[in-house]
């Protein structure tokens, strides 16, 4: 045979190899390709769902109201819908079809979470799409002849209610270490908490009023009112009123005259010596001192082994297992502001338990109406649960789209940190003496003179929409941002070290130190306002007291 | 005289068609897949930044190790844009019907490795901005082959390049 021969025949069989693999390898490519571009506009999609329900509260004084959060939720739902349907749009999906890739999505909110999906209308016999109720974080204790539930939320406060050492008992209120509190004052509205003096403190921040007629009264700058808190809503001191509203609340962006004689006497008891004081601080503290202190000689002896599921059985697949380990025993070693503690990992495992199961039963019945694609509950990483279990969060499933060679299945976690839902730890800033603001963890303000510290929602940007071309905006606290913590963060240390008092860090040389913060003004102002932010969060289990 | 000059002219044909070829023809897909891990890590490293809000030494340190083992030589750069909401404040404090302008400040490669080797990390908040863009530095032997039958010309070719971007989503935490 000849050379041209072997040479033809070589080629003959190996161009349709070489043909295949490319082609083979292509798809590949793009199937993975599309993967990562879905994956993309899933995360960007995710994110605007959060900020429109991010907006949505800031802007909305009573967004913490069940109703108006339903409307606010069902929003950021539209929005992610709008927002992933544009994006997808090219790739031929619209927002119509999307629905039949999204399988669920999760709300958490502060105390229990909201899960939206297809569920069956009995009385139209149809399946529709929607928000399904709301679950609390619930967990179910027996002990004897004691059965009783406890609602944890994303803080240290908790609902108890069932029969508790024989009597049938209903209470709500935030847990802290009892043993911390001293020398409660209730003349003077006084008390220490683990060394800091927790007293009366003067609120203030900037608004935009606005007159009948609908225009700006100050059209140069915001004015500066003091205010305190009265059951959730912002009570406004103007002291050279000249309209007879010395106390207002603030609807609508106008002043608004409080009628009700019991509140007038509440913030005229209030003002002292020309200054409106707030005392939820002290309440704060008072109230979880008590409430601590009952859980203490009722549920002290819980543990994880008293935990039952519905059919009444004992659960054992906790994430956390703490054993015999008493939840409820407060104390030095299980203080349930810090991250570690008993309560907390306990918190954070029936969180997580109820979430999983809730969420897996939800996208499993989505199947139910006639998909081929069989869809699952995605494993989560344990740093998509740390995020879950500690803030606002917004998780999106996106399964079941065709990409090239297999099925596309993700999901996406993000958190809200700026809210109106939640008071954690770590969405306090802290404003110092040089009116600069900073994180509360900021290594440069250990030594400084702190002058007021307030939730991270107050430093953001308010808009009031007047005329069409026409839009005033102002900041309720105007305060620049320091460049080491905020515009750039680098320079803090653990939250839990500002709480018990001692800091932890790494100095220039890289060694390892700490420092003793008790008795500063940023560890005593940094107390006060966490206890005066969770007192005055709206809480729909509010009611049932201490 | 005219049979041997063609065997020399099949000879040469043979050669191309039998061992340049399918060598072409392989190594570019093998560039193709080395793309492929490219953007594909490249994707998730900054997604990951993006939804945690932090950029660690381990994940800088992954994210070479995985383009790498593609068996080429990369040049990464990352710019990170810090967001100084700052003058927007001010403007809008001096008058209420502006919202102002939020600056951007940058942090380049060298800068942000840096801090990586001292730190450990560096901490991003929601607003930031981070894009990497990495390219191969050596030849791969496709573009050899390539550039023996038709010279592609300047220094600043490459044939693996990936690039990805877009805005934290998160305050990072400690």
């Amino acid at each position: 045979m000849k050379l041209q021969h072997l040479a033809i025949i070589f080629v003959i069989i190996i161009l349709p190899i070489t043909m295949v693999v490319t082609q083979y390898i292509q798809t590949q490519i793009d199937t993975i390709g599309l993967q990562t571009t879905y994956t993309s506009k899933l995360q960007n999609a995710t994110y605007d769902a959060i900020k429109a329900f991010q907006i949505n509260t800031i802007n909305n004084k009573y967004s913490s109201v069940s109703d108006s959060k339903i409307r606010d939720i069902e929003a950021s739902i539209s929005t992610f819908f709008n927002s992933l349907g544009t994006k997808l749009g090219k790739n031929g999906i619209d927002q119509e079809a999307l629905n039949n890739y999204v399988p669920a999505m999760l709300y958490v909110m502060y105390d229990g979470y909201y899960i939206y999906g297809k569920y069956r209308n009995e009385s139209t016999s149809s399946y529709q799409y929607g928000l399904k109720p709301y679950i609390y974080y619930s967990c179910r204790y027996v002990r004897g002849t004691d059965d009783f539930v406890v609602n944890y939320s994303l803080d240290n406060a908790i609902t108890v209610y069932g029969n508790i050492d024989g009597s049938y008992e209903t209470r709500s209120g935030h847990l802290i270490d009892p043993s911390l509190v001293t020398n409660i004052n209730e003349a003077n509205k006084t008390l220490v908490y683990d060394g800091e003096t927790i007293e009366r403190e003067i609120l203030s921040e900037q608004i935009v009023l606005l007159n009948e007629a609908g225009e700006v009264i100050n059209t140069s700058s915001p004015v500066t009112y003091q205010y305190t808190v009265y059951q959730n809503a912002k009570i406004y001191y103007d002291p050279g009123a000249t309209d007879g509203m010395t106390y207002f609340w603030y609807t609508d962006n106008k002043k608004q005259r409080i009628y009700d004689q019991d509140i007038l006497n509440y913030v005229t008891s209030m003002t002292i010596g020309g200054n409106l004081y707030s005392e939820s601080a002290f309440q704060y503290y008072k109230e979880a001192y008590e409430f601590s202190t009952w859980v203490n000689a009722h549920m002290g002896d819980i543990t994880q082994s008293n935990a039952r599921d519905m059919d009444g059985n004992v659960i054992s697949d906790f994430a956390v297992n703490t054993g015999e380990e008493k939840i409820f025993r407060l104390s030095s070693s299980n203080n349930p502001l810090l991250d570690g503690s008993t309560f907390n990992e306990n918190r954070i495992s029936v969180i997580r338990r109820s979430i999983q199961s809730n969420l897996a039963s939800a996208i499993a019945n989505y199947n139910q109406g006639g998909s081929s694609y069989e869809f699952v509950l995605p494993v989560f990483s344990e740093e998509d649960w740390d995020k879950l279990v500690n803030n606002i969060t917004v998780a999106t499933f996106l399964q079941g789209i065709p990409i090239g060679t297999k099925y596309f299945n993700n999901y996406c976690i993000i958190t809200n940190d700026k809210n109106e839902e939640v008071v954690t730890e770590d969405s306090l800033y802290v404003i110092t003496q040089d009116g600069e603001v900073h994180l509360p963890t900021c290594m440069n303000i250990l030594d400084s003179t702190v002058i007021g510290v307030y939730s991270n929602v107050s430093f953001e940007r308010q808009s009031i929409h007047i005329a069409d071309d026409y839009e005033v905006h102002y900041y309720p606290h105007a305060n620049s941002k320091c460049y080491h913590c905020m515009v750039n963060v680098s320079a803090t240390y653990d939250i839990d070290g500002l709480i018990s008092g001692t800091v932890e860090f790494f100095d220039s040389g890289g060694n390892n130190q700490t420092r003793n913060i008790k008795g500063s003004s940023l560890r005593k102002q940094y107390l006060t306002a966490l206890g005066r932010e969770r007192y005055d969060l709206y809480r729909t289990n509010d009611y049932f007291g201490v | 005289m005219g049979d041997s000059f063609i065997t020399i002219i099949a000879i040469f044909l043979a050669a191309i068609l039998m061992f340049v070829f399918p060598l072409m023809s392989m190594s570019e897909r093998t560039d193709d897949v080395s793309q492929l891990a490219v953007n594909t890590a490249t994707t998730e490293f900054v997604d990951t930044i993006r939804t945690t809000g932090k950029l660690t030494l381990d994940d800088y340190d992954k994210y070479i190790q995985t383009i790498t083992a593609t068996g080429n030589s990369f040049q990464v750069d990352m710019l990170v844009q810090v967001l100084d909401e700052n003058p927007g404040v001010k403007t809008t404090q001096a008058e209420m019907t502006k919202i102002g302008e939020n600056l951007y400040y940058n942090l380049y490669t060298s800068q942000i490795e840096d801090t990586l080797q001292s730190n450990g990390r560096i901490t991003l908040k929601e607003g930031d901005l981070v894009s990497v863009t990495v390219k191969n530095t050596n030849q791969t032997i496709s573009q050899l082959l390539k550039n023996f039958f038709y010279q592609i010309a300047g220094n600043d070719t490459y044939q693996i390049a990936a690039q990805h971007a877009g805005m934290v989503t998160v305050n990072g935490t400690k």
